[in-house]
C-alpha cells in the first residue's frame, strides 16, 4: 500500500518532468549535445590518427667536392675518384624530408615567400639551408635556420618540440657521417699503419679510431618511445570518456534540480495539502520524487550512451561480466547523492522557479569543476583537491573504469566502498533536509 | 444524533498571529454544514487543520469515520498531465478500485461537463474547468466525510448549480459535507447547519433559518448613496435606525415595518445633505446576518 502511494507520485511526477521541455533539454538534450560536441570539437576527427607536418624548404645549397660528404653517398670499395664527386648534403635533406611520411615538403625558391607562408600559418615548419651548408658540415659546424609557426601557442609548441626532434637526430646522423669519413680517410692515405695489431686491447689502430670517435658522435644512445594511456590517445576512447562525463552532467543536473524543487513545487501547485489529506507520508513523497528521478535518469542514461556510440564512442560493458555491473551501480549511487545534495538545497529556496535555477546552474557549475566533464589533469589545482573529494565524481571515475580503461574488479573494491559510504552519508543528509523543508510548508 | 467530525476549541498561530481563537464546530452524519466567512476569516485553515495537513497549536479535531476526501482551494493539479491522468494518480492514492475509478471518475466528469476533455492536459483547460476537476478529483473516493474548501469558487452559474447538486446527491448518499463558502446562496442552498466565521472566530451558528430568525429578523432596505455611508449611517442611528454601513457608499437599514420608515430615513437623509441613489427592500439572507454581526460583507 505504502509502496502503492510512492509508485503513483513517482509515476506521475515522471510524466510530468517528461512533458516539461526544459527538464527533457537539460536532461537528455543537453548531454547529447556535448556528447557530439566532444567527438566532433573537442575531440575532431584527426585526433589518435598520425599527425601531418607542413615543412617549407628553400634550399641554396651548392654542394662541395669532399671525401666527409662522399661517404655519406658511397659507402664502400669506392675509388678516390668517386669519392672526391661534388655532394650536396642540403639536397640530401631535403630527400629525406619527402621521404618522411609525417613530413608534407613543399619547396620555396625565396625566404620571403617562405616567411609569409609561416606567418600566415601555411606552414609548421621553415627551413632555409644555406649555400655553403655542405662545404660547413664538410669542415666545421654548419649553420641551418628553422623555423616554425602554428594556429595557436599550443601547436607552435608541438611543431617546435618536433622539429628539435628531428634535427637532434638528424644532427646525430651528421655526427656518424663525419666519423665514417675520417675512418675512411685514416684508411686511405694511413697506409699499412691502420692495421698495426693492438694485442693489450685486441684491436688494430683503426678499429680503436674508429670506436673511440663513434663514441664521441654518439655518446648515449637514447630510445625514447611514446607510450600514451590508451583511452587518451585513441579517438573512441575519448568519445567514450566524454560519453559517461555527459551521463555524469545530465545525473547532476537531474538530481539537484529534482531534489531541490521536490517538495516546493508540490507546495506550489496545491498538491502537498491533498497528498497529505489522502495519507500520504514523507517518506512516500521521497521515495516517489528518487524513483521519478531515477526513471528519467534511466532514460537519459540509455540515450546518451546510444548517442555516444552513434558518434564513435568504444564503450565496454557485458551484462555476463559481474564486474560491469558497477556501472548501474555507480550511476544509481551518483543519482541518490545529486538528489540528496539537492534535498539539502531545498531548504534554501523558496519558489520552484529559484530552485531550478539553483540546481541548473550548480550542476553545470559542478560538471565543469569536479573532473567529471573536464579531466582532472586539465583542471587548475584548487580543482583537482575539489575533484578529488567530490564524492559523485567518484562515482563516475568507476563508471568510466568499467566502461572505458577495462579496470580489474579488485582494483575498483576500495573506490566502491568510498562511494556506497559517501552515498548513505549524502542520504542522511539529504533526508534530515528533506523532513525540514516539509516541516517548513506544512506541519505534519 | 450521531457526529460525523468534532472540532473542539481549535486554536492555531502562525508566528505572533492568532489565526483561529478557539473553533468549535460539529458536523452530524448525513448532514451539509456550511462555514460561511469572508475571505481571511480563517476558513481555509480551519479545513486544513480538519483534512489533517496541519496541527492545531491547542485544541483537537476528532473524525469518526473511515474514510475523509479533501478539496484544497489551490487546484492540486498535475498541469501537464490530461484530466483523466490526474484522477487515476489520486485514485491510486486513495487505493481506489480500478472499475470503481473507471465508472465514478466518468460519471463525475459527466456531470461536470469535462468528459470530452478528459484526455486534453490540464494546462489547456480554463479556470473554470480546472476548479471542476479538482471538485471530481475529491468526489471521486467514496468518503465519508467531505471537506470542500470554498468548491464553487470561479465557476459560472451553470457550473455553480452542477456542483450543487452533486453536494446535495452526496448528502442524499448519506455522506457528510464540511464545506467553507463566502457565497450566501450556496450556504442557503446546501446548508443544514451554518456556521459564521469572522476574524478566526464562530461568531454565530444555527440552521439557516433560525440565524435569520434570531438576527436578521426584519426586511432589509439596502441604500446606495451619493455620499459617504458612514456618515449617513451615523444620522439614522441619531435618529433610531438600525443602520450599517458598509462599502464607501452603501448602507443597509434593518426595519419591521419598511413603508412606513423607508419615507422616514430618505427624509433625514436629505436633510443632511446625504441622497440616496437607489434603493432596494428585500428579505433578509444571510449577508444580513453576517452584517448584523459583524458590521462587514461576506464578500463578493
Amino acid at each position: 500500500m505504502r509502496l502503492g502511494k510512492a509508485l503513483a507520485i513517482a509515476i506521475a511526477d515522471f510524466k510530468s518532468l517528461w512533458r516539461e521541455r526544459v527538464v527533457v533539454f537539460w536532461c537528455i538534450v543537453w548531454p547529447v549535445i556535448m556528447v557530439i560536441l566532444g567527438a566532433y570539437i573537442f575531440t575532431p576527427p584527426e585526433v589518435g590518427s598520425r599527425v601531418m607536418f607542413i615543412v617549407g624548404v628553400a634550399n641554396f645549397d651548392g654542394g662541395f667536392k669532399n671525401i666527409t660528404l662522399a661517404t655519406w653517398f658511397n659507402t664502400a670499395n669506392t675509388s678516390l675518384a668517386d669519392l672526391l664527386k661534388e655532394s650536396s648534403v642540403g639536397q640530401l635533406l631535403v630527400d629525406i624530408l619527402k621521404n618522411m611520411s609525417d613530413f608534407k615538403v613543399i619547396e620555396y625558391n625565396s625566404t620571403e615567400k617562405l616567411f609569409a607562408d609561416l606567418e600566415k600559418a601555411r606552414l609548421d615548419i621553415g627551413i632555409i639551408i644555406p649555400s655553403n651548408f655542405s662545404k660547413e658540415i664538410a669542415f666545421g659546424t654548419a649553420r641551418l635556420c628553422v623555423y616554425v609557426s602554428g594556429d595557436d601557442p599550443r601547436e607552435v609548441q608541438i611543431n617546435k618540440g618536433f622539429a628539435q626532434g628531428f634535427f637532434y637526430q638528424f644532427s646525430k646522423e651528421v655526427a656518424v657521417n663525419k666519423v665514417k669519413a675520417i675512418v675512411k680517410s685514416f684508411e686511405l692515405f694511413g697506409g699499412n699503419y691502420t692495421e698495426v695489431f693492438i694485442p693489450e686491447i685486441n684491436m688494430t689502430v683503426k678499429e680503436v679510431v674508429n670506436r673511440s670517435l663513434m663514441g664521441l658522435a654518439n655518446p648515449v644512445d637514447v630510445i625514447v618511445e611514446e607510450k600514451t594511456p590508451q583511452a587518451i590517445a585513441d579517438r573512441p576512447f575519448i568519445i567514450g570518456w566524454y560519453t559517461i562525463g555527459a551521463i555524469g552532467m545530465s545525473m547532476l543536473y537531474s538530481g539537484l534540480t529534482f531534489g531541490a524543487i521536490a517538495v516546493v513545487i508540490e507546495k506550489e501547485m496545491g498538491r502537498l495539502d491533498r497528498m497529505i489529506s489522502a495519507g500520504v507520508r514523507a517518506s512516500d513523497l521521497f521515495l516517489g520524487k528518487t524513483l521519478s528521478a531515477i526513471i528519467m535518469m534511466l532514460i537519459a542514461s540509455i540515450t546518451i550512451v546510444l548517442a555516444g556510440l552513434g558518434v564513435g564512442a568504444r564503450i565496454l560493458w557485458s551484462p555476463l561480466n559481474p564486474r560491469d555491473w558497477l556501472m548501474p551501480l555507480n550511476i544509481f549511487l551518483a543519482l541518490l547523492m545529486t538528489t540528496s545534495i539537492g534535498f539539502a538545497l531545498s531548504l534554501t529556496v523558496k519558489s520552484s522557479r529559484a530552485a531550478s535555477s539553483l540546481g541548473t546552474i550548480l550542476g553545470l557549475l559542478l560538471s565543469f569543476t569536479s573532473g567529471i566533464w573536464i579531466p582532472k589533469f586539465m583542471l587548475p589545482q584548487p580543482l583537482k583537491v575539489f575533484a578529488d573529494v567530490f564524492p559523485v565524481t567518484w562515482a563516475i571515475d568507476t563508471v568510466r573504469a568499467v566502461m572505458i580503461y577495462n579496470e580489474e574488479l579488485s582494483n575498483l573494491i576500495t573506490m566502491q566502498i568510498k562511494v556506497i559510504i559517501a552515498t548513505a552519508a549524502l542520504m542522511v543528509l539529504g533526508i534530515v533536509a528533506y523532513r525540514k523543508t516539509i516541516a517548513k510548508y506544512v506541519e505534519i | 444524533m450521531d457526529i460525523a467530525l468534532s472540532v473542539v476549541g481549535v486554536v492555531k498561530r502562525f508566528g505572533g498571529v492568532t489565526v483561529l481563537k478557539g473553533v468549535s464546530l460539529s458536523v452530524a452524519k448525513g448532514s451539509i454544514v456550511s462555514l460561511l466567512g469572508p475571505n481571511g476569516s480563517g476558513k481555509t485553515t480551519l479545513l486544513r487543520i480538519v483534512a489533517g495537513v496541519l496541527r492545531p497549536s491547542s485544541g483537537e479535531v476528532v473524525f469518526r469515520g473511515g474514510l475523509m476526501s479533501y478539496l484544497p482551494q489551490e487546484l492540486g493539479l498535475f498541469k501537464e498531465l490530461s484530466g483523466w491522468d490526474n484522477i487515476l494518480f489520486y485514485a491510486r492514492l486513495y487505493g481506489l478500485d480500478k472499475g470503481y475509478v473507471l465508472k465514478r471518475g466518468k460519471e463525475l466528469l459527466e456531470k461536470l461537463e469535462l468528459l470530452n476533455y478528459a484526455k486534453a492536459p490540464v494546462a489547456k483547460y480554463s479556470g473554470g474547468m480546472a476548479r471542476k476537476l479538482s471538485l471530481a478529483i475529491a468526489l471521486l473516493p467514496d468518503a465519508d466525510l467531505y471537506v470542500l474548501d470554498e468548491p464553487t469558487t470561479g465557476l459560472d452559474p451553470s457550473s455553480r448549480r452542477s456542483v450543487w447538486e452533486l453536494i446535495e446527491e452526496l448528502k442524499r448518499s448519506g455522506k457528510s459535507v464540511l464545506l467553507s463558502t463566502h457565497y450566501m446562496e450556496e450556504a442557503e442552498r446546501l446548508s443544514d447547519y451554518v456556521y459564521l466565521i469572522h476574524k478566526g472566530s464562530i461568531v454565530a451558528e444555527g440552521t439557516v433559518e433560525e440565524l435569520k430568525k434570531r438576527y436578521a429578523p426584519r426586511t432589509a432596505i439596502e441604500l446606495h448613496l451619493y455620499g459617504d455611508a458612514k456618515k449617513a449611517v451615523g444620522i439614522l442611528k441619531e435618529r433610531g435606525f438600525d443602520a450599517y454601513a458598509y462599502g464607501d457608499a452603501v448602507a443597509k437599514v434593518y426595519s419591521a415595518s419598511p413603508r412606513e420608515e423607508v419615507p422616514k430615513l430618505i427624509s433625514a437623509l436629505y436633510e443632511s445633505g446625504v441622497y440616496v441613489k437607489l434603493l432596494n427592500i428585500a428579505e433578509p439572507t444571510l449577508e444580513d446576518v453576517f452584517i448584523r454581526l459583524t458590521g462587514e460583507r461576506l464578500g463578493e
